[in-house]
């Protein structure tokens, strides 16, 4: 910017300078073209005052002396006019006209001489004085120093002129300099802009590679997540259905035996039943919160069975009809568990919202892509407005999605909800 | 009266212990043998198979499954029943285990009594 801004000066400071230095060498040479003229009308005009003065001194008709006072006057005007113009050239006023003055001061205090004495009636006189050659002389003398002031004035304009033809073809060498500095300038921001564009670009790059490693990054994060959660439930639930449960059927197994027992007191079989039924709940609850951890019926024996033994579970705790129309796919342990997760928590989700009459579940394959279905017929919502409760779908999105999967929910209002799951067939884990 | 001879595949401890003395307390059957696996189970069944006449199977086994036992005593001349005793006692897994060739199968939280009468009734043919 700069540049250009310095640029943008020098060429107006030279254009000017260029255009006042013309001008003035212009004006000056028409100056001193004028001053010729005014130098040959000075000498023309004394020229006729001598005429007019010997005609009076002849005729002594003072018509003469009238024309001839008349001229002397109109030659000291041209002659002013004649050293104005030369000056005009000769600014540095080294041109002395002072000569040519004296000897115009001569030439006329002569004429006047005559004059007066004519007037005075000494014509005769006049005649003698005005035939001498003096007067010839000193106009040709006159002339001659009209020349050199001429002369020297016409060196001036020369000089002048060289120094115009200089300060021209420095100009034009300026000029040139300056287009190809603009033409040069040009073509450096052309490349800075390059530069400044290339680097935008790779910064872009880099933050847009950033931004995927972030991604990934937090995408393992968040699987690690998961699997650190869903291990330490199945931990939880082996535990609780090993040693918790061993413990609930010998439990079971010493009532059995217990109840056997002759000669009980009155009241104990009414207590052992209490107790039995405590037991009986006790081990219902280990069974809920199991199920709820990690669905063994998972992990032994697929995907399709846990479904079943979910459906009819829930059948209860919703208060609805649990339709579970399943049939066998093909999925790695990882996925069986996923989809069991979107079931469990679209069914949970129901009986917290939905409220209505009966459910479906529907999984199936067909060709190469598993699809898990939920559907209610209750209360419905707005899938653009997505609550609290709805988190858990959220996250099993990006569970399903892990698995190259999709999920979509459609519901409005009134209209129930419907939930699909989907994800390509894999090639089903070993079982150990 | 006749004791029937039992083979028990459980891998829980505390329940097989409990389950051997409820069921010699309670019911005319001995147990001869206890395996907590599919392999040792397979193993009884070849060698010791014709001597038994109850084998007491639990579904869900730490090596190996019960469903595999059921599938091999399936294959062998084998006069015992097959009872299952599993936590898990769904539509599913009764058909499974039906057509695998158990006698029976009882949930092992709401069904041991029974069980117990299973046993007992055995006894009584």
């Amino acid at each position: 910017m700069p540049v250009v801004l310095a640029l943008g000066i020098s060429i107006m400071v030279v254009n000017e300078s260029t255009y006042r230095h013309s001008h003035s060498t212009l004006s000056a040479g028409i100056a001193l073209t004028d001053a010729r003229v005014q130098a040959t009308e000075t000498l023309q005009l004394l020229t006729a005052a001598s005429l007019y003065a010997h005609a009076y001194i002849l005729s002594g008709s003072t018509d003469e002396a009238v024309h001839y006072r008349e001229v002397v006057k109109q030659m000291h005007a041209v002659k002013q006019k004649a050293f104005d113009l030369i000056a005009q050239v000769d600014s540095a006023q080294t041109i002395s006209v002072d000569t040519v003055e004296a000897l115009v001061s001569e030439e006329i205090r002569d004429t006047d001489e005559w004059v007066d004495l004519v007037a005075r009636g000494q014509p005769t006189t006049a005649r003698t004085d005005a035939i001498s050659t003096r007067s010839r002389e000193r106009r040709d003398q006159l002339r001659e120093e009209f020349a050199l002031i001429l002369e020297k004035a016409a060196e001036i304009q020369q000089g002048a002129r060289f120094s115009l033809y200089n300060a021209l073809s420095m100009s034009r060498l300026a000029v040139h300099l300056l287009a190809l500095a603009a033409v040069l300038s040009m073509f450096v921001f052309q490349r800075q802009l390059r530069q400044s564009d290339q680097l935008l670009i790779e910064e872009r790059l880099n933050l847009s590679d950033r931004v995927k490693e972030r991604t990934a990054e937090l995408t393992e994060m968040a699987t690690h997540l998961v699997h650190a959660r869903e291990d330490e439930r199945a931990r939880l639930a082996r535990e609780m259905h090993d040693e918790m449960g061993g413990l609930h059927t010998s439990m079971k197994l010493e009532f059995a035996r217990l109840r056997r027992v002759p000669n009980m007191p009155a009241n104990a079989p009414e207590l052992l039943a209490s107790i039995e039924a405590r037991l009986n709940e006790s081990i219902a609850l280990k069974r809920r919160i199991i199920e709820n951890l990690r669905p063994s019926a998972l992990d032994q024996l697929g995907l399709m069975p846990a479904l079943e033994i979910l459906c009819s579970d829930m059948e209860s705790v919703l208060g609805q009809r649990v339709q579970a129309d399943l049939a066998p796919v093909s999925s790695s342990k990882a996925a069986d568990l996923t989809l069991y997760r979107i079931a469990q928590e679209a069914l949970t989700n129901i009986g917290k919202y939905a409220g209505g009459a009966s459910v479906q579940v529907r999984l199936a394959q067909t060709g190469s892509e598993i699809q898990l279905t939920v559907r209610d017929n209750g209360k419905g919502f707005n899938p653009a407005q997505i609550g609290h409760g709805r988190h858990g779908l959220v996250g099993m999105r990006m569970r399903l999605e892990s698995h190259g999967g999709q999920l979509s929910i459609q519901s409005a209002p009134g209209q129930g909800t419907t939930i699909v799951a989907k994800l390509p067939a894999q090639a089903p884990t070993a079982q150990t | 009266m006749p004791t029937l001879k039992a083979l028990i595949v459980e891998d829980n401890p505390i329940i097989l212990g409990n389950l051997v003395t409820t069921l010699e307390e309670l019911t005319e059957v001995k147990v001869v043998a206890t395996v907590d696996n599919e392999a040792d189970a397979v193993r009884e069944l070849t060698q010791r198979g014709q001597e038994l006449d109850l084998v007491i199977i639990d579904v869900f086994l730490t090596a190996g499954s019960g469903l595999g036992v059921l599938k091999t005593a399936q294959g062998l001349p084998l006069t015992a029943r097959r009872v299952v005793l599993t936590n898990y006692a769904t539509d599913d897994i009764r058909r499974r285990c039906a057509s695998l060739g158990s006698d029976r199968v009882f949930d092992k939280s709401k069904e041991l009594d029974n069980f117990l009468e299973y046993c007992e009734s055995l006894g009584e043919h």
